[in-house]
């Protein structure tokens, strides 16, 4: 059987069915374990280790309630897993939801716990929900109630734990790392600036022509003296596409690329800031400039809409 | 103590270090590799390693009863788990009585972090008369 | 009779640069700066040079030359292989455009950083890219990186001047595939296509369809070209070249000139236009057919209007009706067009238009008498015009 909506049903005929056989913890509740607890969690409450304290007080030592779920940890389980949780989560793996992360974790303590006292757990499954889109990709919420008792049967917690079972999603594809830029003599400073956080634009030094991209003689008046001025950043959309197909290294598609001419009458070729794509992309749309990673962790000069 | 709705308790910050993260796992008897391997763990997609469930659970008590005393007796608790408290980050808790109904009272606690809230937690205590 | 440059042509200007073991400049800068010396010896303006050549090892292109030094609209541009072995052809290809009357103002030039750049006798390269390498990276490094990003990124700013959508640029698919579907040699035979299909096929790069964008092929096109003299002893009927022009205009970048003042149109085929209409006597109303380069549709509207065929803008109402397809008012691309025939960057085109001289195209245009043919487009470009001996 491989169909998962047939897999999810028969999953749902588990709900409230039989737990399965005990889990019995490995040790009783002890103090060297609440030693440690204690010590890595620098609880210093002195009903967990104080004898003398334990005495004037509750007349025993009890466990840290945090440790509930600790007294059971990695019990042995039987060969079969017959329990409802089992095949509920049997299941939901076959269907493809084979990732879990925990997204509530409920505790009823209904006594404290005492030195000497074996617990075991028996887990049941409560609850299925419907598919769900998350954030994490489609998945199922699972609601499994776990009962702690003794070994003379007496339920000493109850506690819920809802788990979110998905599918992994399909991991996008490695982009890679975007091409660095050629940089040569005449066109460092740009980039040098985008490390700065300045847009800087290419300027003859004699006649204050600017030039992007910038070239190392002024086509207005023939001078070698070039420099560079900082721009404002603000500018306009002046065309833009997006690019759908085919893959391009250090690109994730749909890629939207802008030609923005900037107020002081250049223009040059950027993108959307990371993060900051607008619903949408269009011819005179007003942005300023930002200075934003591209995949690999290089910065580029990119824009965002201007506020 | 004032046990009156609206009381804020004081913050208690705890440091995920490595260190702090592998011993309470272990103390909790939770040897997943996403709790001590960093290769492992970044293999199934995490920064680095993280703190357990129960150790967060144990955190969100202890700062209950470290502000109502030994005689407080932890009745239940609720955690919403939300961003993963990697190691290097610091986790500050954070609580407010929203409750009291005679001995028993309702503390919201939130424990964030640098990447948001980490665990929403509301846990009723039982303080002493 | 005897052919010769019949003392037509002189070198009237020389320019260098200093002679050193660490120029401290850009290569781009030293051919800048020895092309500027040159025609300031020569006593002109850098406007007045119409024509560069240069070696094809040479890493400043013709075009980042002409940006960098103000010079004017390029109506010849050529390189030379085989190393040093081109220097006095660089000369001869100048000479030649001269003698011709292709251009008027030829400059040679070479420069390069070959001892503090990368040294021919180092082995491996270093050091710095070339400045071709980093024109193109001013757009591959914000991930635009493909031919139909390059084109697309125009068409976007031709739609928006004038008004033109993604179903005009269908139109040049629709009459290319259906050309291509009664022409035998072509991918697309038998294969015709709608409007619809065009609008419903997947975006490449928004607002390129795939059908907006040529095939890839593996083929070859060869031309023979001799005198119309010895032509007429041979066995086919003669296809005279009344014209054949390049043009690289200012600010030409390559696929990428987005910083000039206007963008919606291809001044470079504006001025392969001029050209072949002053050199062959003719004008768009003496033209049967024509084979417009298209490999991809939206750069077909702006070659329709920088030939005058239309107004700036209205090459998609001069389309409409069916009017370049067969039997309209200009057939375009008659062989199917790189889209439908095959993409052999416009070898093929040319071939076409031989075919409709002699008669001979599977879409035969009756009485041609003159057929166009262009060439590449976003990059420094060319065209012809070949007619039936008369």
């Amino acid at each position: 059987m491989s169909d998962p909506a047939a897999l999810i049903a028969e999953a749902r005929t588990h709900l409230g069915g039989p737990p399965g056989p005990l889990r019995v913890g490995r040790d009783p509740v002890n103090l060297p374990m609440i030693h440690h607890w204690c010590q890595a969690l620098d609880d210093q409450n002195p009903a967990y280790l104080d004898e003398a304290f334990a005495a004037g007080s509750r007349g025993h030592l009890i466990a840290p309630p945090g440790m509930m779920q600790t007294w059971t940890m990695d019990a042995p389980r039987g060969p079969e897993h017959t329990g409802s949780n089992d095949q509920v989560n049997r299941l939901l793996d076959e269907a493809g939801y084979t990732s879990v992360v925990a997204v509530n974790y409920e505790h009823e303590y209904l006594r404290e716990l005492r030195l000497g006292e074996r617990i075991s757990v028996r887990s049941t499954a409560e609850d299925l929900s419907e598919e769900k889109k998350t954030a994490l990709g489609l998945g199922y919420f699972t609601t499994v109630k776990h009962e702690y008792v003794t070994d003379d049967g007496e339920v000493v917690c109850i506690a819920r734990m809802r788990l979110l079972k998905f599918k992994p999603p399909a991991k996008a594809p490695e982009v890679g790392a975007r091409p660095t830029p050629a940089v040569g003599r005449d066109s460092k400073f740009f980039w040098d600036g985008v490390e700065a956080g300045e847009l800087r634009i290419g300027t003859c030094n004699a006649c204050k022509t600017l030039h992007h991209p910038p070239q190392p003689i002024c086509r207005a008046c023939e001078s070698t003296d070039m420099g560079w001025t900082v721009s404002s950043g603000k500018g306009v959309v002046y065309s833009h596409v997006t690019h759908h197909y085919p893959k391009l290294p250090g690109v994730e598609l749909p890629h939207t690329v802008l030609l923005v001419e900037l107020e002081e009458g250049v223009r040059l070729v950027s993108e959307w800031a990371t993060g900051a794509k607008p619903d949408q992309t269009f011819v005179g749309q007003q942005v300023q400039v930002a200075f934003t990673p591209v995949p690999g962790g290089e910065l580029r000069p990119t824009f965002k809409v201007a506020p | 103590m004032s046990t009156a709705v609206g009381t804020a308790l004081p913050e208690l910050t705890i440091e995920a270090s490595v260190r702090n993260i592998v011993a309470t796992a272990i103390a909790s008897r939770d040897y997943q590799d996403v709790h001590h391997d960093v290769a492992t763990a970044q293999e199934k997609g995490s920064k680095t390693i993280f703190t357990n469930i129960l150790t967060s659970n144990g955190y969100v008590l202890r700062y209950v009863t470290d502000h109502f005393g030994p005689l407080s007796v932890i009745k239940s608790s609720k955690l919403r788990l939300g961003v993963p408290n990697y190691a290097g980050d610091v986790m500050t808790l954070r609580g407010t009585v929203t409750a009291v109904d005679g001995q028993l009272l309702t503390v919201d606690v939130l424990g964030s972090n640098s990447l948001g809230d980490h665990v929403i937690a509301t846990v009723t205590v039982e303080v002493p008369a | 009779m005897t052919r010769s440059f019949d003392r037509q042509v002189a070198i009237a200007g020389i320019g260098a640069t200093e002679f050193s073991k660490d120029s401290g400049r850009s290569e781009l800068q030293l051919a800048g700066e020895a092309v500027l010396e040159a025609v300031r010896d020569a006593g002109l303006k850098p406007r007045d040079v119409d024509g560069l050549t240069t070696f094809t090892m040479e890493t400043n292109s013709e075009i980042e030359v002409a940006k960098t030094a103000g010079l004017g609209d390029l109506k010849f541009f050529s390189k030379i292989g085989y190393g040093g072995g081109a220097a006095c052809a660089t000369v001869q290809q100048a000479a030649l455009a001269v003698a011709t009357g292709v251009a008027d103002t030829v400059v040679c030039y070479r420069a390069f950083n070959e001892r503090s750049g990368h040294r021919f006798g180092s082995g491996a390269h270093r050091g710095e890219p070339t400045s071709e390498g980093i024109a193109m990276s001013w757009v591959s490094s914000f991930g635009l990186m493909t031919p139909a990003s390059w084109v697309a990124m125009f068409a976007q700013r031709y739609m928006h001047e004038y008004g033109a959508t993604s179903a005009d640029f269908g139109l040049v698919a629709v009459a290319d595939r259906k050309h291509a579907a009664t022409n035998p040699k072509a991918w697309f035979y038998e294969k015709p296509i709608t409007l619809e299909d065009h609008q419903n096929s997947r975006f490449i790069v928004d607002p390129l369809h795939l059908l907006d964008c040529c095939q890839e092929t593996d083929g070859g096109q060869a031309l023979v070209v001799t005198t119309v003299e010895r032509a007429r002893d041979l066995p086919n009927p003669v296809a005279v070249v009344s014209g054949a022009a390049q043009g690289s205009s200012q600010g030409q970048q390559s696929m990428v000139s987005y910083y000039r003042d206007d963008i919606a149109g291809l001044p470079e085929m504006g001025l392969v236009a001029q050209q072949l209409w002053a050199q062959s006597g003719l004008g768009p109303q003496d033209i049967q057919t024509a084979v417009i380069y298209d490999h991809f549709t939206p750069f077909v509207l702006q070659q329709l209007e920088e030939f005058g065929f239309c107004k700036r803008g209205e090459a998609k109402d001069f389309m409409a009706g069916g009017n370049i397809e067969l039997g309209g008012g200009l057939p375009v691309n008659t062989h199917g067009g790189q889209l439908g025939e095959a993409y052999l960057h416009g070898m093929n085109g040319i071939a076409e238009g031989v075919r409709q001289i002699r008669g001979t195209s599977y879409n035969q245009v009756p009485n041609v008498e003159n057929v166009l043919v262009t060439a590449g487009t976003g990059v420094p470009t060319s065209g012809c015009i070949l007619s039936v001996d008369q």
